[in-house]
């Protein structure tokens, strides 16, 4: 009976794979080839997100919800940065070395305030994408760091780095967005 | 996450923290709201792209087996590196085997002779000497020879310690000119039929292979040492009249054998044409193969050996008395 259940599920899941690749294959090369330029590279972008999509199906509800919409959009966004790095020739190592993770230097909490908010949506809009996936993945989506780190395929230790980065660089446009904005 | 940290011991997050954070992530969904609306519907995305036939047929491939693509080919791999581990493993097994089985049956083969002839110490040293002269690799099989011979080899250089005649079964016997003879050299190799021959033996045969790829000569007279004292001695021929073998034929008819590459051929050497000492230590067949010497050894049975066949051979006698 377990073996039927789990040869169900293993169905289930292959079914719903296909349902969500038929949904929105198109919609995630556009999103990838917006980053990349290049179709064949947004295709090979496309093809790696929906490879780790297989890892984290659990994540999936409705094929055809906003919510998969916004963590397919996430996925792709980050395998594209991904392969912008490599293009860039930038290694997982090198990240660890210049520029090692400085929490106690993190003052963006100081920012994050209701009369602040628009200028936390531009700053956001305004935000490199390497940084902003993230964040998305952080925030919209809940993941903790380990399932970050399989989803981008690095190290849990350098997804907290990458988030630390991430906040120094929010703490400092927004910093210079209200700043700039008290001073008018 | 954020439970996993109260877990883990971290800060307890304040009100504060958790509007914070609320906060956030309201941004980001606003911001990947107005990001997702200026994305065109799926329909016309699709007029503007149409997806590679590789793509098509990797993400065919990703949605028959649900992502279990790339484990398929990790299996592969797996498989391959294993097969290659398991191949190597019985490759060294062999190579181990093969070294310990000739390590075995070389020190049995140099305790043989070391121990019949009481030279065990000259041994070590004529093996230094032998390094010292023979060619390397094509002669290594020669110095292993020598070295099991019980240390001939050590006289090599220096005949003059050796009477240039020895008396042997009632007549003076020459020196060998050739102390040290290999029995393979390169891709000639001889062998004697049985290293242990039976007293009672008419002949033994020595075969003379060519592994090389051209065709070597080499003459049928294969001369008989016997080695004395330290020394290779030339056994004499007896006069050939009634001494000939069985069938009438000597085998020791005279002349040069042209071997084709890859061929072998034997040479019989009748033992009536020879006065043979059935104690001497050992004997050795020289044939001479495109002019150079290649010796193959042997001896006869000790008593011990042939203990039944010799009293069976002695309650006869009796009997018949």
């Amino acid at each position: 009976m377990l073996l039927y259940l789990s040869m169900l599920d293993t169905q289930e899941e292959k079914d719903k794979f296909t349902e969500v690749y038929e949904q929105h294959q198109h919609f995630c090369w556009y999103v990838a080839y917006q980053l990349l330029g290049d179709a064949h590279l947004a295709e090979d972008a496309v093809q790696d997100a929906f490879l780790a999509l297989t890892r984290h199906l659990d994540k999936i509800e409705d094929a055809e919800s906003p919510k998969t919409r916004k963590f397919l959009l996430t996925i792709v966004k980050s395998k594209a940065v991904d392969i912008l790095r490599r293009q860039h020739g930038e290694s997982s190592v090198d990240e660890l070395t210049t520029e090692p993770a400085a929490p106690e230097e993190d003052m963006l909490s100081a920012y994050i305030t209701k009369e602040n908010y628009n200028h936390l949506i531009s700053c956001i809009l305004e935000l490199d994408e390497a940084y902003r996936v993230i964040f998305e993945y952080k925030y919209v989506h809940q993941l903790s760091d380990r399932e970050i780190a399989q989803l981008l395929d690095i190290t849990p230790k350098l997804v907290n780095v990458r988030y630390f980065r991430a906040r120094k660089k929010l703490q400092q446009m927004l910093e210079k967005e209200v700043t700039g904005h008290a001073g008018r | 996450m954020r439970e996993d940290k109260r877990k883990d011991g971290k800060e307890q997050k304040t009100s504060g923290e958790v509007q914070q954070e609320e906060l956030l992530a309201n941004a980001f969904q606003a911001c990947m709201e107005e990001q997702l609306s200026f994305i065109p519907p799926e329909r016309e995305i699709s007029r503007m792209h149409t997806f590679s036939p590789g793509f098509n047929a990797a993400m065919e491939e990703l949605c028959r087996t649900k992502g279990k693509l790339k484990k398929h080919e990790m299996t592969r791999r797996e498989f391959v590196f294993g097969f290659n581990r398991i191949a190597a493993c019985i490759l060294l097994m062999f190579v181990v085997g093969g070294v310990c089985v000739g390590g075995y049956l070389l020190s049995e083969h140099s305790l043989t002779g070391a121990g019949s002839s009481g030279l065990a110490e000259s041994t070590a040293e004529s093996t230094e000497e032998t390094a010292d002269l023979a060619v390397p690799e094509e002669e290594t099989t020669a110095a292993q020879d020598s070295t099991a011979s019980g240390g001939q080899d050590a006289n090599s250089g220096a005949d003059a310690e050796f009477p240039a005649e020895k008396e042997f079964m009632g007549s003076m016997i020459p020196l060998a000119e050739e102390q040290s003879i290999p029995s393979q050299a390169g891709n000639v190799k001889t062998l004697v039929s049985s290293p242990v021959l039976d007293r009672a033996a008419e002949s033994f045969k020595v075969t003379i292979g060519n592994l090389s790829e051209t065709a070597v000569s080499y003459s049928t007279g294969v001369e008989l040492q016997v080695y004395l004292d330290g020394a290779w001695y030339v056994v004499p021929e007896k006069q050939r009249e009634g001494l000939d073998g069985a069938d009438g034929s000597s085998g020791r008819s005279e002349g040069i054998v042209e071997l084709e590459p890859g061929m072998a051929q034997d040479e019989e050497i009748w033992l009536a044409n020879y006065d043979l000492d059935f104690e001497a230590e050992k004997y050795r067949a020289v044939v001479y193969v495109d002019g150079k010497p290649f010796g193959s050894e042997f001896w006869f049975e000790d008593l011990e050996e042939g203990l039944e066949e010799a009293l069976e051979s002695t309650l006869d006698n009796t009997e018949r008395q």
